[in-house]
């Protein structure tokens, strides 16, 4: 099964974001945010590329599926 | 709501009531109680006597209407906003006391087995929870926890059904059939408002649990760091 990996925190600390700052940026919940930092939840392709856009780096460095 | 819309549904309330005492007063004083006392229609002749009632009975049935009227309206508006703002609707969480309404079904082991279908109201119970979630910005978590719960409030509800199926097949044998419908019934109506209630229930709790078990783990963190005012950015920093 595949391991999924999340490096969202590094990249949001590196954009100086906060996990409210970012969620609003991404029209999601705070929670939501604090739960994709924790690998706990998948996103949708859309979320997925809306946080890529906004910490400006590739969607495939910040979450990592590996087998 | 504002005190503006109170004023337009409690007034002509008021009036309504006002309306029908004075004519029932006026019916039981001056015109033998027609209309008041229950009264055959099949035999029943106009008298100009009878125009109070008939028009305060006719105001009521309005205001009734008026007042259906305004909850559609008020629930419309309700979902155009729910789809503007992307926001769970606003709820007083103590409305969820008109769920002990749901008592009233047991007036049905009483009188009239129509009371049953009080039990219904337990649903109502659902506006504990829904209260808690007032003004949640729906995000897409959020509606995946939704469905989740949905289709587990509904798998009970259909099972619930199935047992009133089964009793309906095979009960006849051990019991009568009036109190094989009564039975059905209560569970059929048990059943929706099991699914009422057990769908903002189970959505509240993945919600609410996941959210409580985040804080606690934030929480420790902070504890550990000796900073409990800003555990957030404490954890990050912890990165």
């Amino acid at each position: 099964m595949a391991e999924f990996e999340c490096r969202l925190k590094k990249y949001r600390l590196l954009k100086e974001l906060t996990q409210e700052q970012l969620a609003n940026l991404v029209g999601v919940r705070r929670e939501t945010i604090m739960r994709l930092e924790k690998a706990q939840y998948n996103p949708s392709l859309k979320l997925a590329i809306d946080i890529s856009r906004v910490v400006e780096v590739p969607i495939e460095e910040i979450f990592i599926f590996s087998e | 709501m504002k005190k503006k819309k109170i004023k337009e549904i409690v007034i002509p309330g008021i009036i309504c009531i006002i309306f029908l005492a004075a004519s029932t007063w006026y019916s039981v004083r001056y015109n033998e109680s027609r209309l008041v006392v229950p009264t055959d229609f099949e035999t029943y002749k106009f008298n100009p006597r009878d125009l109070p009632m008939i028009c305060s009975i006719a105001l009521t049935m309005v205001y009734i209407w008026y007042l259906v009227a305004c909850a559609v309206k008020a629930g419309i508006q309700q979902k155009k906003n729910i789809l503007k703002t992307n926001r769970t609707r606003n709820l007083n969480p103590k409305l969820g006391f008109l769920g002990f309404l749901g008592l009233l079904g047991f007036l049905g082991f009483m009188g009239s087995w129509t009371h049953f279908i009080f039990f219904g109201f337990f649903g109502f119970f659902v506006f504990f929870f829904e209260g808690k979630m007032s003004n949640t910005l729906m995000d897409e978590r959020f509606r995946e926890n939704k469905n989740k719960a949905q289709l587990m409030a509904l798998k009970a509800a259909f099972a619930v059904n199935i047992i009133a199926l089964i009793f309906l097949s095979v009960g006849e044998s051990f019991m009568s059939i009036e109190y094989l419908f009564i039975m059905v019934l209560i569970l059929l109506v048990l059943s929706i408002a099991l699914a009422i209630f057990l769908s903002e229930y189970l959505l509240y709790r993945f919600d609410y649990d996941e959210y409580s078990k985040d804080e606690h783990n934030n929480k420790k963190y902070a504890d550990d760091v000796h900073d409990k005012s800003e555990y957030y950015s404490e954890d990050d920093i912890k990165e």
